[in-house]
């Protein structure tokens, strides 16, 4: 049997933090407009809530089905239970793959080269992304603890150079239309942390204390998005309610010295925090196929997934913004609501019965 | 093809018939010395190769012996009288058949054949023409040992012993090629390696089924990490004492004869960046040294392509000064810049290998031709743009700091040369995150090739990126076998 490398949990923490990193540098206008203002400092702790609901999930399912997977244990149902649940589950990480590469190609083209054919760069992310796949999650692990060193201290630089501009007064008042746009708020951006339903097939390339790394993951995350967003908002205020990407407009206005762009930092980072997610989701695809089907052919496997993640973006690049926001809001919603509870309880609770009655006769 | 040196035809006891398939095996060639002597009634045939036997040594230990006999024959036989008094105190071997014999004589030894034995007996007096030791030319140190390994493999295990004088240091010998039965040693320290990766190196020697080792190169591949990459995990030095401190690391070093180029395995990624220097100037000075190498192995790879990508997409970054005088100048030359950029390393890598191999008598020519014409007069002549030959410059002075990533960093420049000038800095940065994976990937032996850094191993970082005082860093054994996953 081929050989599944393995992670350890500070590993698995640095390529959760940096795909999930993402959805931060894409905090986009429509997304924003469902909040107040004031309000948005503070979405990073009712989503850190919601996510940890997601977390306990995951912790029940894992605890319940021996550290097993969710399709490893439903091949212990039906091995063709687990083949169909796979194709979900990789059409879901080939969907996030896809929709994140199509929000990294909007911003390049919207705020960088409005004017340039960005193809080629999306097709080189892409074939890279399935070169680091095809080398396995400890190369993938590896690299995010060096990259994740190198997204933290170019933050911490951003955000320090940016702290002479921050006024007390762009801070606006929490909770003036209450709580419900808050709440909607944070369940409409939990829904989108892909990062969370891959734990669900991950945890088996795992080696220590998962439970720990998914609350303390969630945790810092929580706490560095609500350092960034306040940041945001004292520097940015209003003008920043405007733009596209906010944090992108952070970095324009930030200087050091006789630089006086930094923009092309978060742009690299991102190009690296992108590679990961892709490289990542499409690990992920690879994983889900061995788990149900068994041996697979790596390289023909990679590619096609890789096929999938270029269709939608081709689909979604041009739409990305209307689309993800408005068609294909509800069906994420459901899409992650089945993939994150329905379906590994559903099997979860399978196994427990069919254990017992194994148990019994 | 078979070889015929492996049959085993043994000897007859008739000097004449086997001193004639000895010669046979040569095949008349002209450096196989052979002399017949008489030893009272019996007929002894002596077989050395010229050039290869310190003829005093024969002089003194054999044929005088020989020659001023006094005619005795113990009763066991001649080879029993040589032994036990004429050449009592000189080591021997005994030799079987015709074939042993033959690769006796090839390493050098004397064979001594007589009439009625069956045995053969073999002196090691080696003594043939060998480079003294040297400076390592590859590896100049500014405060250390001046002491290099050299082609033979006896003087270099001396340079070891001289340096590890403890039993515990392992050196044992095996002979890899079937035709050039190349002596090779495999050295460690017993009581630090771990057991796993000795039968591993061994076992990946075992399997080198070469004609011939010609040197250590030919040995690498065999030991490297199984999957493609840019970068090798087998290390290289030609330093006695870098050798040695790898070894106290519980790593494994080979040394193959006829090379002054040992191979340590198993090699991380920070041990390009390591010198010897590092040990003997102050802890800050080797860590500003180690993040120094660091940079210039950033800028030999990735500078040129870098340049190439801000000049054709991100003009913005620079100050608008710099970047007026490097349009300028750019824009006068015929070639696009991506173009232009990978034109002018092609010559720098022309420059580079002719200097490697060109006599040196020739060497002032190369320099002028290289400076002068296609530098000074390229640029005169508006073919290439000033700031080009800038990064060039920069990006090989970059490069010469570290000489042992030579390999992969001149072929990756090129590579980023080309998605810099497709892609702009984004694919630089893309092309960067490959090299990290790739670098990542690699586990030789089992331990990660980007450790201790990631995964990141807290007892190794006493001597990874910065090198803590001799307290910290004295207690070593075994530290390769901590940071396996």
């Amino acid at each position: 049997m081929e050989k599944i490398g393995k992670i350890s949990t500070g590993q698995m923490f640095c390529v959760l933090f940096l795909s999930r990193i993402i959805s931060l540098f894409t905090f986009m206008l429509p997304s924003a407009s469902y909040l107040p203002a004031g309000d948005r400092i503070i979405t990073a702790i009712p989503v850190m809530l919601f996510e940890f609901l997601y977390a306990g999930i995951v912790i029940f399912t894992l605890k319940k089905n021996e550290a097993q997977s969710i399709l490893e244990t439903a091949k212990n149902i039906s091995p063709n239970l687990s083949k169909i649940l796979a194709v979900f589950y990789i059409l879901a990480f080939i969907w996030f793959a896809g929709i994140g590469t199509a929000r990294f190609e909007l911003f390049i083209s919207t705020v960088m080269f409005p004017n340039s054919e960005l193809t080629l760069m999306i097709v080189i992310l892409l074939v890279a992304a399935l070169y680091a796949s095809l080398k396995g999650i400890e190369a993938i692990g590896r690299a995010s603890v060096i990259l994740i060193t190198i997204l933290g201290t170019s933050v911490i630089f951003i955000l320090l150079t940016v702290t002479g501009e921050f006024e007390y007064s762009n801070l606006k008042p929490l909770f003036t239309e209450g709580l419900s746009p808050v709440t909607g708020f944070a369940f409409y951006v939990s829904v989108r942390a892909a990062e969370i339903m891959t734990l669900h097939v991950s945890t088996p390339v795992i080696n220590g204390n998962v439970k720990k790394m998914i609350f303390s993951w969630i945790s810092v995350f929580a706490a560095v998005c609500s350092v960034i967003l306040l940041c945001l908002s004292g520097v940015t205020g209003e003008y920043g309610d405007d733009q596209i990407f906010p944090l992108y407009t952070l970095t324009v206005i930030a200087k050091f010295g006789i630089f006086e762009r930094l923009d092309d930092i978060l742009t690299g980072l991102w190009v690296l925090c992108s590679f990961i997610q892709v490289a990542f989701l499409l690990y992920l695809c690879l994983l889900s196929l061995r788990q149900s089907f068994g041996k697979i052919k790596k390289i023909p496997s990679a590619i096609i997934c890789t096929l999938g993640v270029f269709i939608v973006y081709i689909i979604t690049s041009d739409t990305v913004t209307v689309f993800s926001e408005t068609v294909s809001s509800k069906f994420v919603d459901i899409m992650f609501i089945v993939l994150i509870a329905a379906v590994p309880l559903s099997v979860t609770i399978l196994n427990i019965h069919k254990r017992n009655r194994r148990r019994k006769t | 093809m078979d070889n015929h040196l492996n049959k085993k035809i043994p000897f007859t006891g008739n000097v004449t018939r086997d001193a004639d398939e000895i010669r046979n095996y040569f095949g008349g060639s002209f450096d196989v010395i052979s002399r017949e002597i008489l030893y009272g009634e019996i007929r002894i045939a002596v077989f050395m190769l010229d050039g290869m036997c310190d003829e005093i040594k024969i002089t003194e230990s054999v044929i005088k012996p020989l020659t001023d006999h006094d005619g005795k024959v113990n009763e066991n036989g001649i080879n029993e009288e040589i032994k036990t008094r004429l050449f009592k105190g000189v080591n021997m071997i005994s030799v079987t058949d015709i074939a042993d014999g033959a690769r006796n004589i090839i390493l050098g030894n004397l064979l001594i054949i007589a009439d009625g034995e069956k045995e053969a007996l073999a002196f090691p007096f080696q003594g043939f023409s060998k480079r003294a030791v040297t400076e390592p030319k590859s590896e100049q140190n500014e405060r250390g040992s001046q002491e290099g390994f050299t082609d033979n493999f006896k003087d270099n295990a001396t340079l070891l012993r001289r340096r590890l004088r403890t039993p515990e240091l392992i050196i044992k010998q095996i002979t890899l090629g079937k035709t050039s039965n190349t002596p090779v040693l495999i050295c460690y320290m017993k009581d630090r390696v771990s057991q796993e990766l000795l039968s591993s190196v061994k076992k990946r020697l075992d399997k080198t089924c070469l004609d011939a080792v010609l040197g250590s190169g030919y040995i690498r591949p065999f030991l490297d990490n199984r999957r493609p990459s840019f970068f090798t995990d087998t290390g290289i030095t030609e330093r006695p004492d870098t050798f040695s401190a790898k070894l106290l690391e519980g790593r494994i070093g080979i040394i193959c004869d006829g090379t002054p180029f040992a191979l340590i395995v198993p090699w991380l990624f920070i041990d390009y960046f390591h010198a010897v220097d590092d040990y003997l100037s102050s802890t800050y000075y080797a860590l500003f040294m180690r993040i120094l190498r660091i940079v210039c192995f950033i800028i030999a790879a990735i500078l040129p392509g870098a340049f190439v990508a801000i000049c054709l997409f991100h003009p913005e970054i620079m100050p608008a000064d710099i970047m007026y005088g490097i349009s300028a100048a750019t824009g006068k030359t015929p070639f696009p810049i991506m173009i232009e950029a990978l034109i002018i390393h092609f010559i720098y890598e022309i420059v580079r290998e002719a200097g490697l191999r060109m006599p040196r008598s020739v060497g002032h020519a190369v320099s002028i031709v290289g400076a002068l014409v296609i530098g000074d007069a390229a640029v005169t002549a508006g073919l290439i743009a000033a700031p080009m030959l800038i990064v060039v410059a920069l990006t090989a002075i970059s490069s010469s700091v570290i000489v042992k990533l030579h390999e992969p960093v001149a072929i990756l420049r090129f590579g980023f040369i080309i998605i810099g000038g497709f892609t702009g800095l984004y694919g630089i940065m893309l092309g960067m995150g490959i090299m990290l994976i790739d670098i990542c990937s690699v586990s030789p032996y089992g331990i990660p090739f980007s450790a201790p850094m990631s995964p990141f191993v807290l007892r190794a970082q006493t001597d990874a990126l910065i090198r803590r005082s001799w307290s910290k860093v004295r207690d070593r054994k075994n530290l390769v076998g901590e940071m396996k996953f």
